[in-house]
């Protein structure tokens, strides 16, 4: 009986995962597609219908037949992973189906790629929990004609392999999947043409932006001493994100002043180089970029109103934007730019800039785990589903909800919601701040993660100020630093 | 700032240095734990030498704590003697002194003083001369005395009264009585706490106990349970007289009462960390002592020691008496590490008095760990090996109530994990748990780990920053340490010194020696048995990441580079790349060299934090991103349309930049507005979007857009506003540039301003104008005032490194060499003959083309029906490697200009011809009027443009070629009007 309790426990605790790192846009065959986008903001309030089957704008460069190609298409995605969101351990289907011709219109391709996927998901870990998923072929068909030649895959001589880790952080979903993969193909005259493909797909899945990066070690042989032999690079990157801008309205007599957008932008790029050495190639065949561009999707954000005295204060854009954004949602009220914020209303602004998913405390509360912080609290929905995500951690204490948070607190909780505190390597180490002395013990190895980063940074003279409180200001400076972080700069080392 | 302040202030701190010895921080969490309660001093420092240090108590008189003590709250109070302060505790204590004692410790010295006013206004002067009539009274009034006595002590002369019936006030008070009045006084303000016992038990142990008057008897019995008064020798003494230095200690003992009353704590604790600083101020300077101190609850209490000088130089401080081994003195006497106790007021948060213990006394216990049922109260028990539950008080950095942690020898673990039912060993200092160990937890190798801060392979010492933060030196013996190093390029799952547990001998990539430990290695020591030497190293290098943008960049030939690299968001670092390091660009290593200005890279550091504020970055290995920052094309044209919703600016009536001028002219343009960091500029100020839009939306202004390639696409990366005509003048050299606001060209007269906004392009790179260098090769573009708008820096048309060759084929070597039996060499427009036998490498990158199109190196044979001998072929060389074997004609003749055509049937327009004349060897112009000439590419044409053979379609208008044909245009001309020729060898000059 204890043994049941305690897994219904797990369950509940990961059913509130709001990011869960969905990978497979592309088709995992070094092709590009134009991908989803993120969710719209309004989908928080009302579920807009998707299809589970999603079918994309395909591209892809062939190097069959020893010239490499380009092709345009189609892919049909079916991968709903969602039963990964209400069961620890099981299984899920996944088909990939493309047909595209050449850009010379002479090429053919077709190709249907099929997996079940079992995955178990690790959750007794501290600020994270993990799926892990190995695919298991089900299905491969695929034909590729390209000049004269037609090359049929020979199912039995084929592999694939395919075995992934997802690391959901409070805020963040990074993953890895390792994909690796033997083709062989029948040419028209029957001579087989092997070709080998290892490498890795990686990215991250937030509510601001999301990479999917694929990197492609192809080699191809057709026998000894042929010419069509051939290793490639292929990278294809395909991320989306959003853009805030303003959009001011032009009549004067108008009840507001100018709202905010958000372009949702989505790209997908693809880039290779042919490593082997092939004189009949020219250098704009050896060295290719295609890419896909789809027009920006553009979202209105609700009016930041009330908010007139903060006109040409330094934070004012930072406040409009997180109130347009939902991210603050305190009625404003003059002179709160010079207060504190409390450390719930900190975690809370935070919950709704990560989207993090409060609908289990608000529609039937139940659990409580501070003692300052009960069911009827304004903040208890926020507070537990931060608990949840592990963003927070305590039992049956006091969270110290109305106190206002310093400067250290407020980073190690900033670092641990894009789970990047492993950065600052030791439990406790020196960071370069000069009042490094000053900084709790605990609270180093995030901020250090942070500087590392250089989302942390100190002020003129060197110092980080941990002890210090944060006005609301600085806080709606801080969020929004960090979502323009999220939007754009995270993914740095996932788009070369 | 005025010198003399400096002066002072040194001065200050140096009075405070010179009675401090800078010892170890004991306590290394007390500067980062919250300070819980901050006292202040308030005694001004001279007031503790004059009124407490008492002449006539030494250093160890038994009473001295006391004496001192009740001397700083106020109770008890000296005698001024020829300068000298004097307790005189061999004096015998009068009546009326020890009801002023007691009464002073319940709290009634206002009252007594108050009483005296009421009474002198009542009687008149006469009283004035009795200074206790006030506490006389009090006493009364609380019934320890009768009023009998009361109107006998307040009769002005004693000597009239009977020391055997009468009150005579300053006749030597009896033990008895002050036994008596004691439990009287303690009654008055905590009725109950302290009541005379009628079953006596402890009297009887006295050998005098009968000479009790039988109405103290209750009392005496009463202050000898309590402890608070105890006889010498088993004797009481109830008749004898009493010194005032046992009636200090008599108080002392009663001091929880008296505190109370006082509203007063008494607190031990640790001296944790003493620092010093000072203020210049523009009327006083200060200087602060700040002195933390870690209190038996864990928790960190402060007091500060400012000295203040004001503009007389006058020096005042605010201390507090501190007793210390040398008597009286302040808090600069205290050392960090000594045990104190002080006594504190709650009321008016003020340290009243500080008496040192000593250095701590270490001791250390071990016991079962039970349950952590009082963490929350920061308590632990232990059952020790009797089994008797023993609770300890932990240091406040030893557990974390807000993470749930507690740290069990050098690492913090949940409190769910914490070892109950183990075996652990406490150390405690002062009644607190300072450091927890648990058996078995610690290695049976002892092995030290964290992060390198120092490295000395002169003095063979690594200093290193444990994993909780605390910093250790450990020494090796350079011959014998054993090291190894993961290193970052490694990617290998077997680190560390496991070649200890499982001897291995084959190559071990991660065998190095101790040079090769850096400053930032995460490192575990493995030390010796007797943990004296370090016996081997476990490293890793601990990388973080950059990316940037090089903006300037020195060469030091072999010893590397030094760059600036701006990180984005305009924070710009200078980083030494040393001429070791690998530069990779698409997986190969292209070396420090080849690091250009504008390149885009990806840093990977070794970075180490020396000290705060203090980091050590060396840099391990640079990625060059080959597509990053890389110019696309240059637009002008008319501002149009921002559509923010798509990110896209449209330029009207626009123009590209070619090596000829503007050309291309399009009515509009779509450009991608999607890229980070686009910067706009007008008259060299940088300028918003908004604002373009705006104001510069006018009849002459023009927009000037850079973008970069972006896969298939470009982007915008720089608009810049001019106003008015633009002047594209011919590529030319510069002769001078300072880099920020003027460079001058050879071929043009005075300065050509540069600004923030000037498009500058190098090495393809979208650069900073300091990257123009003399003696760059550019095309500049001015805009009105002898202003640049663009300065393109190109290479320097040269092709000078080919050499082309023709010649009969005498031997092939398959793949290797092939040899020519006489050749001719081409210089200018002539082949001069040479009849020497000539070798040309071959190898897999060599061309090989007839008209028909590429030869594979295999068909490249001196045998069967494809032998390749005999035949003539052109070689395009690169010292003595063929890059190109082309087998086409005999080309003589030439001709040369400007492209201004390329056309899709394989034919360019070139205008300005000028034909050469193989007989004359001079250059003619092809018609004097209409002057143009049409050039075919065949196959076998070969294009070499900066000693590279180019495609086709690499050829760019305004190119200036130089093309070898087979036929004198001239003549044709005249013969046939066939403007049309064949070109087998160009030339891009």
């Amino acid at each position: 009986m204890r043994k049941l309790i305690i897994i219904g426990i797990m369950m509940t605790l990961f059913l509130s995962q709001n990011v869960y790192g969905k990978e497979g846009d592309m088709g995992h065959m070094g092709g590009i597609s134009e991908g989803s986008n993120l969710p719209k903001t309004i989908e928080r309030y009302v579920t807009i219908p998707t299809n589970k089957t999603r079918t994309y704008q395909y591209k892809e460069v062939v190097f069959l037949s020893g010239v490499p190609t380009e092709f345009n298409g189609t892919i049909t995605i079916n991968n709903d992973d969602s039963v990964t969101k209400t069961k620890t351990e099981g299984s899920y289907k996944e088909t990939y189906t493309v047909t595209a011709t050449s850009v010379d219109g002479e090429g053919e391709l077709q190709r249907t790629l099929a997996f079940t996927t079992y995955y178990k998901v690790n959750d007794n870990m501290d600020f994270k929990n993990q799926i892990i998923t190995n695919s298991v072929l089900t299905n491969w068909v695929e034909e590729v004609t390209v000049g004269d030649a037609t090359y049929t895959l020979d199912r039995v001589g084929s592999s694939y392999s395919k075995a992934g880790v997802k690391d959901l952080t409070p805020g963040v979903a990074y993953f890895s999947t390792t994909i690796s993969y033997v083709a062989k193909f029948l040419d028209g005259d029957g001579n087989p043409v092997t070709l080998t493909s290892n490498g890795s797909n990686y990215g991250y899945d937030q509510p601001w932006s999301k990479i999917e990066t694929q990197e492609r070690n192809i080699g191809i042989s057709k026998g000894e001493g042929n010419t069509g032999n051939m290793q490639v690079r292929v990278q294809t990157v395909h991320e989306a994100k959003k853009t805030i801008y303003y959009d001011a309205t032009e009549p004067f007599a108008i009840s507001f002043g100018g709202t905010y957008n958000q372009r949702m932008e989505s790209e997908s790029n693809l880039t290779y180089e042919v490593l082997s050495y092939h004189s009949n190639l020219t250098n704009s065949q050896k060295y290719g970029r295609i890419s896909i561009k789809m027009a920006n999707q553009i979202e209105k954000l609700p009016i930041p109103s009330n908010l007139d005295f903060l006109q040409g204060h330094w934070a004012e854009a930072d406040f409009k934007k997180l109130y347009s954004m939902e991210v603050f949602t305190e009625v404003p009220h003059s002179g709160m730019q010079y207060e504190a914020i409390s450390r719930g209303a900190y975690i809370k602004a935070l919950c709704l800039a990560m989207n993090i998913d409060i609908s289990k405390y608000t529609t039937r509360p139940r659990k409580v785990i501070f003692g300052d912080v009960p069911v009827t609290h304004p903040y208890y929905p926020y507070i537990m589903a931060a608990y949840d995500q592990k963003l927070i951690k305590g039992t049956g204490e006091n969270f110290d909800v109305d106190r206002p948070i310093n400067r250290e607190e407020a980073f190690v909780v900033y670092v641990r919601v894009i789970g990047l505190e492993r950065l600052g390597v030791t439990q406790s180490p020196m960071t370069p701040f000069v009042d490094d002395a000053t900084i709790a013990s605990w609270a180093k190895k995030e901020i250090m993660a942070g500087y590392k980063l250089g989302i942390i940074k100190g002020d003129e003279l060197g110092r980080v100020k941990p002890k210090q409180w944060i006005s609301k200001s600085e806080a709606a400076a801080i969020i929004n630093r960090l979502i323009d972080y999220l939007r754009s700069d995270i993914g740095e080392d996932y788009r070369k | 700032m005025n010198r003399k302040r400096w002066i002072i202030l040194l001065c200050l701190i140096y009075v405070m240095q010179s009675s401090w010895t800078s010892m170890a921080v004991t306590d290394r969490d007390i500067l980062s734990d919250p300070v819980a309660n901050v006292y202040k001093a308030n005694i001004l420092g001279q007031t503790i030498t004059d009124n407490l240090s008492f002449s006539d108590v030494p250093v160890g008189h038994w009473a001295k704590d006391p004496i001192t003590r009740l001397g700083a709250l106020s109770i008890v109070k000296g005698y001024n003697e020829n300068n000298a302060m004097r307790y005189r505790p061999n004096g015998n204590v009068s009546k009326q002194e020890a009801l002023a004692f007691l009464l002073r410790v319940v709290g009634l010295e206002a009252a007594a003083n108050q009483a005296a006013e009421n009474i002198e206004v009542g009687e008149g002067e006469g009283l004035l001369s009795i200074w206790s009539k006030g506490y006389l009274q009090v006493a009364a009034n609380n019934g320890l005395i009768t009023q009998l006595e009361l109107a006998d002590g307040l009769i002005i002369d004693q000597t009239a009264l009977d020391p055997a019936f009468n009150f005579i006030r300053s006749q030597n008070v009896s033990r008895e009585q002050v036994a008596k009045w004691l439990v009287q006084a303690i009654n008055i303000i905590n009725p109950g706490s302290i009541e005379p016992i009628y079953v006596n038990n402890k009297i009887f142990t006295l050998s005098d106990w009968q000479s009790i008057d039988i109405a103290f008897v209750p009392y005496v019995e009463a202050v000898m349970q309590a402890g608070i008064m105890v006889g010498d020798a088993n004797r009481f003494r109830p008749k004898g007289s009493l010194t005032r230095a046992e009636m200090a200690q008599v108080i002392a003992n009663i001091d929880d009462i008296l505190y109370e009353t006082l509203d007063k704590t008494v607190k031990g604790g640790i001296v944790g960390s003493i620092s010093d600083a000072g203020v210049i101020g523009s009327i006083n300077n200060e200087s602060k002592r700040t002195i933390l101190i870690r209190n038996d609850e864990g928790l960190v209490d402060q007091v500060d020691l400012i000295v203040t000088s004001n503009e007389l130089n006058k020096i005042s401080r605010l201390d507090v008496p501190v007793l210390g081994p040398n008597g009286v003195r302040g808090l600069s006497s205290l050392r960090e590490g000594q045990s104190i106790v002080y006594i504190v007021d709650n009321t008016t948060l003020e340290m009243e008095y500080v008496v040192i213990k000593g250095d701590i006394a270490t001791t250390q216990v071990k016991g079962v760990l039970q349950p952590l049922a009082d963490i929350d109260n920061g308590n632990v028990t232990i059952k020790n090996a009797s089994g008797v539950p023993i609770t300890y008080k932990l240091s406040v950095g030893l557990y974390n109530l807000e993470e749930r942690q507690i740290k069990i020898g050098e690492y913090y673990r949940s409190i769910d994990n914490a070892p109950v039912s183990y075996t652990i060993t406490l150390t405690v200092q002062n009644n607190l748990v300072t450091k927890i160990d648990q058996e078995g937890a610690t290695p049976l190798s002892s092995e030290v780990s964290g992060i390198v801060k120092e490295v000395n392979t002169q003095f063979n010492f690594i200093t290193i920053e444990k994993w909780d933060g605390g910093e250790v030196t450990k020494y090796f013996n350079r011959d014998q340490v054993r090291v190894e190093k993961q290193n970052y390029y490694d990617v290998e799952d077997e680190i560390g010194y496991i070649d200890e547990i499982f001897p291995d001998y084959r190559f071990d990539e991660r065998d190095t020696g101790i040079e090769a430990i850096e400053v930032g290695d995460i490192v575990h020591l493995l030390m010796s048995s007797n943990g004296q030497y370090i016996e081997a190293i476990s490293a890793k290098t601990n990388y973080n990441v950059k990316f940037g943008e090089i903006v300037s960049l020195v060469s030091y030939g072999a010893g590397g580079v030094n760059i600036r690299v701006n990180y984005g968001n305009g924070s710009i670092g200078t980083l030494n790349v040393d001429g070791f390091v690998p530069v990779l660009r698409s997986t190969r290593n292209i070396g420090v060299g080849n690091l250009q200005v504008g390149q885009m890279i990806k840093i990977l550091m070794n970075q180490g934090v020396l000290a705060p504020g203090t980091i050590v970055e060396t840099v391990k290995q640079i990625d060059v991103d080959p597509y990053g920052n890389i110019y696309a094309r240059i637009y002008k044209g008319d501002l149009g349309y921002m559509n923010m919703a798509t990110g896209t600016l449209s330029l009207l009536n626009t123009y590209h930049l070619t090596k000829t001028g503007w050309s291309g002219y399009n009515p509009m343009t779509d450009l991608e507005l999607s890229g980070a960091g686009v910067e706009i500029f007008h008259n060299g100020n940088q300028i918003s979007l908004s604002y373009a839009d705006r104001f510069l939306r006018t009849d002459t202004m023009k927009a000037y857009v850079v973008t970069e390639k972006h896969y298939d696409r470009e982007r915008i990366k720089k608009i810049v506003f001019e106003d008015g005509r633009d002047d594209v003048l011919a590529s030319t050299n510069v002769s001078y540039s300072n880099g920020y606001d003027a460079i001058r060209l050879i071929s043009t007269i005075g300065d050509i301003g540069i600004n923030p906004g000037t498009i500058v392009l190098k090495n393809n790179h979208i650069v900073s104008t300091g990257s123009i260098l003399s003696p760059d090769y550019a095309q500049v573009v001015l805009a009105g005032q002898g202003r640049a708008v663009i300065v393109n820096v190109i290479p320097e048309p040269n092709n000078e490194a080919i050499s082309v060759f023709r010649g009969r084929i005498s031997n092939i070597e398959t793949n290797r060499e092939v040899k020519v039996e006489s050749h001719a060499i081409l210089k200018d427009m002539t082949w001069i003959y040479s009849p020497i036998q000539r070798e040309f490498t071959l190898s897999y990158d060599t061309i090989i083309k007839d008209a028909s199109g590429i030869i594979p190196l295999s068909d490249f044979i001196d045998y069967s029906e494809l032998s390749k001998v005999d035949e003539v072929y052109t070689i395009i060389a690169e010292g003595t490697k063929a890059t190109h074997l082309i087998k086409n004609p005999y080309a003589t003749e030439g001709v040369v200009g400007e492209i201004y055509s390329i056309n899709g049937d394989n034919t360019i327009r070139i205008k300005d011809a000028l034909v050469y004349d193989s007989t004359t060897k001079l250059w003619t112009e092809l018609s004097l009027t209409n002057n143009y000439a049409t050039l075919e590419l065949l196959t076998e044409s070969v294009i070499i443009k900066n000693n590279k053979v180019i495609d086709m379609k690499d050829l760019e208008l305004g190119d200036r070629v130089r093309a070898m044909v087979t036929v004198d245009l001239s003549e044709q001309l005249k013969l046939t009007g066939n403007r049309q020729a064949t070109g087998y060898i160009l030339f891009v000059e």
